[in-house]
C-alpha cells in the first residue's frame, strides 16, 4: 500500500511541477514586459507570448527527451550488448525482472566517481546510468544493490519526478544566467535604474526558485523507500549497506559538476556535497540510512570481494 | 433524507466493490504475468543443458551416470506442472548439476574449457534470474492471496470466483547456486 501512495503522490506531484513552473514563468514574463515596456498592453502581450512559448517548448522538451537530457549531462554511453559490461548488464535485468518492470536502457559514464542514477518518463521509458567509477569499485552483491535502489526509483514513478525537475530547474537556471548577462551587457541607458534593479532582483530570485522547484520533487522518504523496496528486491540488504558506505567514503571526484542532475544519483556527489549543505539537502544522510539497512540486515555484514578490472570491461570503457 | 443516506450508502458499497475487484484482477494479471517469467527463464535454463552434457561427455564419457542423471532431471524439469511440482523438479535438477560441477573438478581440461566456463556462467545467470522472477511472483501471489484471505475483499473475491495461487517455493539462492568451483 506504501508503494501506491508514493506512485500516486508522484503521478500528482509530476503535474504539480510542470503547473509551478508556468506560474513562474509566467511571473518572469510579466515583470520584464513591465520593465521593459511599463504598461503597455500591446508590448506586454507580446513579451508574455513569448515567454508562454518558450515555457511550451521547454515542457515538451522535458516530457519527451527529459531522460535523453539527463544521461547526456552524465556523459553516459548506451550499453547495447550483454559483452560490453555483463556484471551491470545482469544486474540491471535481474532486478527488473524482480521489480516486474520492462528492463531499462543502460548507460555507463567514464566518470570515475562511483555512483548511478535511473531517469526516465515511466517505466517503459527509463534509464539506468553508472558511473565507471561505481563497476570499479563493487562485487556483484553490491551493485545489485545499488541498481535495485536505481530500479525501485523507476517503479515508484520517481524517475518521471525527479527527472522533470532536474530539466526544469536547469532551464529556469539557464533562464537567469541569460536575465543576468543581459542586465550586464544590455543597452544601459534604455530605461535606466528600474530596469536594471528589476532584472538584477529577477536574477537573484531565479536560482532559489530553481532550488525550491527540486525541492518540491524531493523528499527523503523517497530515498528510504527506494532503499527499503532494493532490499525486498534482492532479499539481500547487506548488499546495499556495503555498497553505500563505499560511495559515501569514496574520494574519487566527478568528473565534472553536474549540479542539474546532482539530486538523482543514488549518493549526492561530492562538489554538490560541500556546497549544499542546507537548503539543497535532497538526500538523508548516509548514516541514517546505513542505519535502516543495517537493521534490515539484522547485524550481518556483507564482506566486500574485491576484483580487478575485467578485459571486457576495460574494451568497454576504453573509448570513454 | 433517508432515501439520500440510502441511497450514498449503496452507491459507495458499489463503488467500493468495484475497486476491490479491479484491484483483485490486477494482482491475477501481474501474478500470470511472474508465472510465465519464471517460465522463460526455465525454458532458458532447460535449453542450455543439452549443450552442457554435451561438452562434458567430450571430456568425461565414462562419466555415464551423473550426465544421465542430469538429462533425466532436466526431463522431469520439463514435464512438471503447476508451481509445486515445477519447484520441486527444479530443485532435483539443481542437484544433479550440483553433482556434474563436483565431478568436472577433477577434470582440469574440461574445467579449463572455454564452453564449459561460459555454460557454466550462463547457467548461474539464469539462476539468478530465475530467482528474481520467482520473488516477484511471490510477492503478486502474496497481495493476491491476502485480499482473497481477508474481510471485506474476500466478500467481493468469492463473488467474482477468484481463487488463491500457489506460491512458487524454491531454495533460495545461496543452496541453489551452482555450486562456485574455485580455479
Amino acid at each position: 500500500m506504501l508503494l501506491d501512495d508514493q506512485i500516486r503522490r508522484n503521478r500528482w506531484k509530476s503535474w504539480a511541477l510542470f503547473a509551478g513552473f508556468f506560474v513562474v514563468y509566467a511571473a518572469i514574463g510579466a515583470a520584464v514586459s513591465f520593465a521593459l515596456a511599463g504598461w503597455e498592453l500591446q508590448s506586454n502581450v507580446v513579451v508574455f507570448a513569448i515567454f508562454a512559448a518558450v515555457a511550451i517548448v521547454v515542457v515538451g522538451f522535458t516530457l519527451f527527451m527529459g531522460d535523453d537530457m539527463a544521461v547526456a549531462v552524465a556523459g553516459g554511453r548506451r550499453v547495447t550488448d550483454r559483452k560490453q559490461a555483463p556484471e551491470l548488464w545482469d544486474a540491471v535485468e535481474t532486478m527488473s525482472l524482480a521489480a516486474g518492470i520492462q528492463t531499462p536502457r543502460t548507460y555507463i559514464s567514464p566518470d570515475p566517481s562511483p555512483n548511478a542514477f535511473a531517469a526516465g518518463r515511466s517505466e517503459r521509458q527509463a534509464l539506468v546510468c553508472a558511473n565507471r567509477g561505481l563497476l570499479e569499485l563493487l562485487d556483484k552483491e553490491e551493485l545489485e544493490g545499488v541498481i535495485a535502489h536505481e530500479i525501485s526509483h523507476v517503479r515508484n514513478l520517481d524517475v518521471r519526478l525527479m527527472t522533470y525537475a532536474a530539466v526544469l530547474a536547469g532551464s529556469i537556471a539557464l533562464l537567469s544566467e541569460f536575465v543576468l548577462r543581459g542586465a550586464i551587457w544590455g543597452d544601459s541607458d534604455s530605461r535606466g535604474g528600474i530596469v536594471g534593479l528589476v532584472v538584477v532582483v529577477l536574477a537573484a530570485l531565479l536560482a532559489p526558485i530553481a532550488a525550491l522547484l527540486i525541492q518540491l520533487a524531493i523528499s527523503r522518504r523517497r530515498e528510504f523507500l527506494a532503499d527499503a523496496s532494493a532490499a525486498d528486491l534482492t532479499r539481500y540488504p547487506h548488499g546495499l549497506a556495503s555498497a553505500l558506505r563505499q560511495l559515501a567514503s569514496s574520494q574519487a571526484p566527478p568528473a565534472h559538476d553536474r549540479n542539474a542532475i546532482a539530486h538523482l544519483y543514488i549518493v549526492p556527489p561530492r562538489m554538490f556535497k560541500e556546497k549544499a549543505a542546507g537548503l539543497f539537502s535532497t538526500h538523508p544522510p548516509i548514516s541514517e540510512r546505513l542505519a535502516r539497512l543495517d537493521g534490515l540486515a539484522g547485524g550481518q555484514v556483507h564482506v566486500h570481494r574485491p576484483r580487478a578490472r575485467t578485459a571486457a570491461m576495460e574494451q568497454a570503457l576504453g573509448a570513454g | 433524507m433517508l432515501i439520500v443516506i440510502i441511497v450514498v450508502a449503496i452507491v459507495a458499497l458499489v463503488v467500493w466493490a468495484l475497486v476491490t475487484y479491479n484491484r483483485l484482477v490486477r494482482l491475477n494479471v501481474s501474478a500470470e504475468e511472474g508465472e510465465s517469467e519464471i517460465d522463460v527463464q526455465l525454458k532458458r535454463r532447460h535449453d542450455l543443458i543439452p549443450n552442457l552434457v554435451q561438452t562434458v561427455k567430450g571430456y568425461a564419457a565414462h562419466e555415464r551416470q551423473t550426465l544421465e542423471e542430469v538429462t533425466e532431471a532436466r526431463g522431469a524439469a520439463i514435464s512438471a506442472h503447476g508451481p509445486r511440482e515445477q519447484a520441486a523438479a527444479e530443485g532435483a535438477l539443481s542437484q544433479a548439476l550440483g553433482r556434474l560441477f563436483a565431478l568436472a573438478e577433477s577434470y582440469p581440461d574440461l574445467k579449463a574449457n572455454q564452453n564449459f566456463l561460459e555454460l557454466q556462467r550462463e547457467l548461474t545467470a539464469t539462476e539468478d534470474r530465475i530467482q528474481a522472477a520467482r520473488r516477484f511472483y511471490n510477492t503478486q501471489v502474496e497481495a493476491l492471496n491476502t485480499k482473497i484471505q481477508s474481510l471485506p475483499s474476500k466478500i467481493v473475491a468469492r463473488m467474482g470466483n477468484f481463487s488463491e495461487r500457489e506460491f512458487f517455493e524454491l531454495e533460495d539462492r545461496a543452496d541453489a547456486e551452482v555450486p562456485s568451483v574455485a580455479f
